[in-house]
């Protein structure tokens, strides 16, 4: 009897196992020797025997054999493993045991997290997705656990939205269900609400559940409507003291680089653009360069400002050590990592130290404690990519003639024709420092109470240091940009504190093998008290002395700001099975927080989930090719009570306070109360199937689900006689329905070879379906990429909204008549949508959207003797991509952008008077935004990783004490599949809401790993 | 034993637990429930109502300049620049929408802190009506002034009185309130209001500079509504004119301790130095960029041949100049040769792309480097002027002449004061023994020439309803005009700036004719 995921948990208990197990390092009595079969012969490979009453065990290895050193002739020996009956047997003067382990229907069920206590998987109705962490690792060794789970949970997108080391994915669980306050799924980890994955040593992760229904989610009330993502670290196991060792060396490059001009042709070029600007408008300017200039620059080249951005290569590396053991009663478990981060720009890079110290003692039978004391230090640089004057954009765009710096050693600060700042200045100049320090405290009580009943109290408490400093000296962007240049420097300081405290009473009981029954109740309450200093000081006396001596300064300023929330929370949940078929689960939590108005404050969340598993029924018992086949219903609601950035006391108007000329103090109402706010709130219906065949080497799990928020929080306009333009509130509907189909088969099992694979199908579509006051859309609110998208109703969030580019207008088409009056022959021809003659902003409709409507994945494993390797696949489909990073090089706001593009080759010109698709250099080219032809598919189908490892025979390592050694090369994101042209089209999803826009953002790269396992 | 014990204690701390506290006020900013009305408190919301009318640099400062790019004392900077549509009075919100939507947004938020202070202030029993009163004059001022605004840009617009705004004046709840009438604005919150400020303010601003509202300001505010309220739109003539007349001679006369005179010479009003004077400028914002409140003039106002960073957002009107007399006013207000780097020879403003001078009146705010060069940051220091002495004169000249159909001494002294002053010691044409008409037009030119680019010729032009006549001296803009048939319209569809789409889609608002 084999199924899937015991074939995993034999893997991982093999992994886990070989780390707390030692050899024995004297013989006196005697060797056994062994090997542990199931019924089917098949070997069981990491099953444990141990001589009872001593610590002296081993697991047995791949062909299920065991041999075990200094046993005594009297001793018993016990073999368990999870999914069988445990055995012993006296030694009775024989060496050799052939054993065949009995199945135990009662255990064979593994345990899922399914927060605030643990279920049988077998007894879920639920639609949860679970994976562990060591089978994610293998294939994809990564620092950061997110993009080792990319792909691998239907329903569940993870997107690497920036190559910046440190910088965190975005994770949506079933698409979006915000428009304003959007962040993405509630982290738990070990119990503990918040917290972020990024900051997780990954091999210290056991197992990472998603809840993704209501039904399953609805336990965590107000917090859960997002999803629910459960991290369970590993616990110390008894045993030898065990050190494990995991370190990798990654070696990073760009993606394929943009392609550019080279100095010469652009030199041309330029010269081009004032000739044909000349004839155009009949202005006189003068070319920029001499026939002898343009070769001095095709012979010596120019300035490479993409060179100046991006390294060649850059080297990532991560060492992970972790020791653990401790008696029956006591373990313990130490880890710590490092990990040091180039990024493939300049100047760009993150480092990152992670601890870990878990110590459970049982004090008495029915009394246990423990203690989770983690933390991490990270410090990290970052360069400009921000939306205004963007380093890239600035490197795609900077003439390539131009020398950073002008005659005086000043950065220019000027193109040929406008304004704009030499891209160095953002990679050479910024001088910053700082770190954040996360340390968390956890500590438990277990009390038994009676048979099945039993209390536990967690407290839990974070404190959260954050230091930036930033100086802007002379030649530096804020230099410029200053009044009257000056330097200045800054220094911002955050000091968080929290803390969560829960008291779970549960009551777990199997009266019979009919009747099982797991309650829960809780009492949950949460504080959080953030505090923030900031001190500014400008016309530096020193700028050596910089943001250290901020007194030092003409002009310096403070400011702070401290919040405060709580929250109290009760939950019930309830999960009944009858007859191992008919499955019950039903969840009640209240909520009462402190950021809303006294009348709004107390919500009550519920759901409801019934299961069924066919399978189980008699009638059933003869279809011997299946093994489960398990329908599931779940509807719940929840709630979202994430409020947009800088907005948690929305209920009281703000007045805060601004110096004028003389530094005297004015009140400034920043916004007016509005005490009616409350939190989003989703109504979830889930339709799950679970499958399994041939003793489950092939297994299905389908779910249907749609998804109605309502209350949606929209800063929405108001009356301006309010001396507001708009305000939040909760203004719209939301919806999401989609499906998800998990498929994970083993096609070959045979003694030497194995081959697992793996298949997740997703799709979602997330859609607008009301707005308020009847509203039939709502502009995005905000500047950059908030201008190219609409939210309308009926239609798909990240709908983006602008002009039907038709090429551009030819001499003949003009000279006909055919364009609207006024219009010059060469510029852009756009749709004119209620055909008046005129192209305006009535012109505007929906040129495409950002927000993928299917994604898939496809994972491989193999593995030969010692042999391992793993293939994983990823692909996203069904969204548009707005290349803005493709328009800026040619225009913006409408005017010309004299970038070294090669697409100004294709550009109309009195010769080429053709519809070309780019405008020509005239006075009139109406290039208006946001336009269609910037508009591209963005699907991509992505090989994930390639693992390929070898794992030395036990056999070899034993004369070197060493339990495992594991070496392996792999390589990330090899091939990239797209029609899109930009660099990378992963990035542009980073936002939900702007989706699907290519703003200069960080491109992710290529990489290549070589990295060890090791334990001794 | 020990288990029950424990399963009570257990039990017991369960309940005693759930005692975090969910009420927690806000602890970094204040609301009106948390504010205590001394004195200090007070002065920081009086001093706020000054900084709502800043709003922001690119905000009044910025947008009374744009908006008034139709008078014909400035133009355009480019042609390619949206301001081309309000210098050819052809002002939609096409390409006005955020302009007029911020110019709105301003005057009432400046107007919602004024009708807080008015509720809250004067409920408040912590301090007597005798410190309170001085600052309630400067809400009463500042409302006045914000709705003065509003009906000169606007027309009818909402009479919001209540800081919540939950109704208007006239009692209609929020959802169905109106656009308040012109005269209903005038007559029901500007004139009372200002005539309140007027006896509450103190003589001298108690800041002793011109950046804080004082009896004179309200005084000035006060004749500028007259004359307005005696032209367009509501032409209530002859009665208003003897108001603006009488109220404008109170300030002349001295009745107060706190004196004005004209500053010597001109120049001297618009040195950063000086910025705070309080002899001749009676009201003004004063900016400075590095406290806050930075003004708009670092960019803005230097043309495109001056320097590669410059905004060029308006010029001087070439036909204006050509007109203006020849004083020192004259070659201090305009910068008609440029200095172009790597030239040593000056460039014409007939040689420019816009064939316009530059406006030299707000250059002393931008600071220079070692070498004396101009360092271009878009956010500088300076003023906002709003009323001068100056102002004071030329009103009563106007509204003398007006109340009783031919000028009399004072009002010729007035008019020839300033144009002394213009000569700065030189030669100038003393007015004297004007027909009535001829006074009126003499004292509207000197108007036009004095108040250069002060965010004031445009509603001179309106009130008097001289817009068009004034922007026939331009032949671009004349010729824009006769194009675009401005002269066939209603003089409302291009006196008035169109209100904000969003305020004409959330409040139901007719929109003004086009």
């Amino acid at each position: 009897m084999k199924n899937t995921f015991l074939w995993i948990y034999r893997l991982l208990n093999l992994f886990i196992i070989t780390c707390f197990c030692s050899l024995p390092i004297y013989a006196q009595n005697q060797q056994i020797t062994g090997r542990v079969l199931d019924k089917g012969n098949e070997p069981v490979i990491g099953a444990s025997v141990l001589v009872k009453g001593t610590t002296n065990g081993t697991i047995t290895d791949l062909d299920g054999n065991f041999r075990l050193n200094n046993v005594a002739k009297d001793a018993t020996i016990q073999i368990s493993y999870i999914g069988y009956k445990t055995q012993e047997f006296k030694l009775d003067g024989k060496t050799h045991f052939p054993i065949t382990l009995d199945e135990d229907t009662q255990t064979l069920d593994e345990v899922v997290v399914v927060g605030y206590g643990v279920q049988r998987k077998s007894d879920l109705t639920g639609a949860v997705a679970s994976v562990k962490a060591a089978d994610a690792l293998k294939g994809t060794p990564v620092s950061d656990i997110t993009n080792a789970l990319q792909g691998r949970l239907a329903g569940v997108s993870i997107m690497s939205s920036s190559g910046q080391p440190g910088s965190s994915a975005t994770i949506r669980v079933r698409g979006s269900n915000s428009l304003a306050s959007e962040s993405g799924p509630l982290i738990v980890i070990d119990g503990l609400m918040g917290g972020s994955l990024s900051s997780l040593n990954p091999s210290d992760i056991a197992s990472v559940e998603v809840l993704k229904d209501a039904s399953a989610t609805a336990i965590y009330g107000s917090k859960g409507s997002a999803g629910v993502i459960l991290i369970t670290t590993k616990n110390p196991e008894s045993g030898k003291v065990n050190v494990e060792y995991n370190g990798y060396i990654n070696f990073k490059t760009p993606y394929e680089l943009p392609e550019m001009m080279s100095a010469g042709q652009f030199a041309e070029l330029a010269n081009d653009y004032v000739n044909e600007i000349n004839a155009s408008t009949g202005s006189s300017m003068s070319e920029f360069y001499t026939p002898e200039q343009i070769q001095e620059f095709y012979q010596n080249g120019g300035y490479d400002y993409i060179d100046k951005v991006f390294r060649n290569m850059s080297i990532e590396h991560t060492h992970e050590l972790s020791i653990s053991g401790g008696s029956e009663k006591t373990k313990f478990l130490f880890s710590g990592s490092y990990n040091d981060n180039q990024g493939i720009v300049n100047n760009s890079w993150g480092k990152r130290f992670n601890y870990r110290l878990k110590v459970d003692t049982d004090i008495r039978k029915w009394l246990k404690v423990g203690l989770n004391f983690w933390g991490d230090y990270q410090k990290s640089s970052s360069i400009r990519f921000s939306q205004y004057n963007n380093l890239l954009i600035g490197a795609l765009t900077y003439p390539n003639t131009l020398s950073p710096t002008d005659e005086n050693g000043d950065y220019r600060t000027n193109n040929l024709i406008s304004p704009q700042y030499n891209p160095s200045i953002f990679v050479d100049t910024p001088q910053n420092d700082g770190y954040i320090y996360t340390s968390r405290l956890q500590g438990y009580v277990d009390v038994k109470l009676a048979k099945g009943l039993n209390f536990r109290m967690t407290q839990g408490f974070t404190f959260y240091n954050r230091n930036t400093q930033n100086l802007y000296g002379t030649g530096s962007y804020e230099y410029y940009q200053s009044y009257g240049q000056q330097t200045s420097a800054d220094a911002r300081s955050y000091h968080n504190y929290s803390w969560i405290n829960t008291n779970i009473l549960s009551y777990i009981r199997e009266f019979n093998e009919d009747h099982r029954i797991n309650a829960t109740a809780v009492l949950e309450q949460q504080y959080a008290n953030n505090y923030y200093l900031r001190g500014f000081g400008r016309d530096l006396i020193s700028e050596k002395l910089g943001y250290d001596a901020l007194g030092m300064s003409s002009l310096h300023t403070v400011e702070s700001e401290r919040d405060i929330t709580t929250m109290l929370s009760y939950l019930l949940r309830a999960n009944y099975v009858f007859k191992n078929r008919y499955m019950v689960t039903a969840s009640w939590r209240r909520d009462g927080s402190s950021a809303l108005a006294k009348d709004n404050r107390w919500e009550n969340f519920w759901a409801m989930a019934l299961a069924w598993d066919i399978k189980k029924e008699k009638f059933m018992q003869q279809v011997d090719f299946m093994d489960q086949f398990k329908l599931r219903f779940g509807y719940g609601e929840n709630g979202n009570q994430t409020m947009p950035s800088g907005q948690d006391y929305l209920a009281w108007t703000q007045i805060t306070a601004e110096k004028d000329k003389d530094g005297n103090l004015s009140f400034v109402t920043e916004r007016l109360a509005n005490r009616d706010v409350r939190w989003e709130r989703t109504s979830q219906f889930n339709y799950g199937l679970d499958l399994g065949f041939f003793n489950n080497r092939l297994t299905a799990s389908v779910d249907y689900y749609t998804k109605e928020t309502k209350d949606v929080l929209l800063y929405v306009n108001m009356p301006i006689y309010t001396g507001f333009t708009s305000r939040y509130a909760n203004a719209g509907t939301v919806t999401n329905k989609g499906f998800e189909i998990t498929l994970g088969a083993d096609p070959v099992v045979t003694k030497n070879f194995r081959w697992n694979t793996s298949v997740t199908l997703s799709r979602n579509i997330g859609k607008v379906k009301e707005l308020a006051d009847g509203n039939s859309y709502a502009d995005l609110s905000g500047n950059y990429e908030n201008k190219y998208f609409r939210n309308i109703v009926g239609e798909k969030i990240a709908t983006m909204w602008g002009y039907r580019n038709e090429g551009v207008w030819t001499s003949e088409e003009v000279n006909a008549g055919l364009a609207p009056v006024g219009t010059e022959a060469g510029s852009y021809k756009y749709k004119d949508k209620d055909n008046n003659g005129v192209i305006d902003e009535n012109d505007r409709e929906i040129i495409g959207n950002g927000q993928p409507s299917f994604q898939w994945s496809w994972n491989n494993a193999l593995s030969y003797k010692g042999f391992d390797f793993s293939l994983f696949v990823i692909g996203v489909h069904g969204f548009d991509i707005y290349n803005y990073t493709r328009e800026a090089r040619l225009s913006t706001n409408g005017s010309i952008v004299l970038s070294p593009t090669p697409e100004w080759e294709n550009r109309w010109t009195p010769e080429n008077d053709k519809n070309t698709g780019v405008a020509g250099f005239i006075g009139n080219r109406n290039a208006l935004t946001p336009s269609s032809q910037y508009v591209e598919n963005g699907s991509f189908v992505k090989v994930k990783s390639i693992t390929l490892g070898y794992t030395f025979p036990e056999n070899w390592m034993k004369k070197a004490t060493i339990n495992r050694l594991r070496v392996y090369v792999s390589l990330q994101n090899p091939f990239l599949f797209t029609g899109y042209s930009g660099m990378d089209p992963e990035v542009t999803l980073q936002k939900s809401l702007t989706s699907g826009i290519d703003w200069g953002y960080y491109p992710n790269g290529r990489n290549y790993l070589v990295g060890l396992n090791l334990s001794f | 034993m020990k288990k029950q014990i424990l399963i009570a204690s257990c039990s017991v701390s369960m309940l005693l637990c759930g005692c975090v506290d969910l009420m927690q006020e806000p602890r970094s900013f204040l609301t009106p429930e948390t504010m205590v009305y001394d004195q200090k408190t007070i002065e920081i919301m009086a001093n706020g109502l000054y900084n709502d009318l800043w709003f922001e640099n690119y905000a009044y400062n910025c947008r009374s300049q744009i908006l008034g790019v139709g008078a014909d004392d400035i133009v355009t900077g480019t042609m390619t620049k949206r301001y081309t549509f309000v210098d050819q009075l052809n002002v939609t919100n096409a390409q006005h929408d955020a302009d007029v939507e911020l110019m709105w947004q301003n005057m009432y938020a400046v107007i919602r802190s004024a009708n807080s202070m008015l509720r809250d202030v004067v409920k408040s029993e912590d301090v007597s009506d005798e410190v309170k009163n001085p600052y309630l004059g400067e809400a009463h001022f500042m409302r006045a002034f914000a709705y003065f605004n509003l009906v000169r840009y606007f027309g009818p617009v909402p009479a919001i009185l209540d800081p919540d705004c939950n109704e208007d004046m006239y009692g209609n709840a929020s959802g169905s309130i109106i656009r308040a009438s012109v005269a209903d604005i005038y007559d029901k919150i500007i004139v009372p209001d200002l005539i309140a400020a007027e006896t509450m303010l103190p003589e001298r601003a108690r800041t002793n500079d011109n950046s804080r509202a004082s009896r004179a300001a309200a005084k000035a505010c006060l004749t500028d509504v007259y004359l307005t309220m005696a032209g367009w739109p509501l032409k209530r003539g002859h009665d208003y004119y003897v108001l603006a007349r009488d109220k404008a001679k109170e300030v002349i006369d001295h009745t107060d301790t706190k004196t004005y005179t004209l500053v010597q010479p001109y120049e001297n009003l618009w040195k950063e130095a000086n910025k705070s004077d309080d002899t001749e400028h009676i009201f003004a914002l004063n900016h400075d960029s590095n406290n806050g409140t930075a003004s708009n003039y670092g960019r803005s106002y230097y043309a495109t041949e001056e320097s590669s960073s410059a905004w060029s957002d308006y010029l001087a009107d070439s036909c204006f100049y050509e007109r203006y007399p020849n004083d020192t006013r004259k070659s201090f207000n305009f910068i008609a040769n440029f200095k172009v780097e790597g030239t040593p020879r000056p460039l014409n403003y007939k040689r420019t792309s816009m064939r316009s001078p530059a406006i030299n009146k707000y250059r002393d705010y931008t600071p220079l480097d070692a070498n004396g060069k101009v360092i271009m940051t878009a956010q500088t220091n300076g003023i906002t002027p709003i009323y001068r002495y100056a102002d004071i004169l030329l009103m009563y000249a106007e509204a003398q002449n007006k109340a009783d159909g031919s000028p009399n001494a004072l009002a010729y002294q007035c008019l020839n004061d300033i144009r002394k002053r213009a000569a700065n010691g030189g030669t100038y044409t003393e007015a004297a023994n004007l027909s009535p008409e001829d006074f009126d037009k003499a004292v509207f030119d000197e108007r036009g020439w004095e108040f250069f680019a002060e965010f004031k010729r445009w509603f001179h032009l309106v009130r008097t309803e001289k817009v068009l006549e004034a922007n026939m001296y331009n032949p671009r803009v004349k010729a824009a005009i006769e194009k675009n048939g401005i002269a066939a319209k209603s003089k409302e569809a291009y006196y008035w700036m169109p209100l904000p789409i969003q305020e004409v889609q959330s409040c139901g608002f007719e929109q003004n004719p086009r």
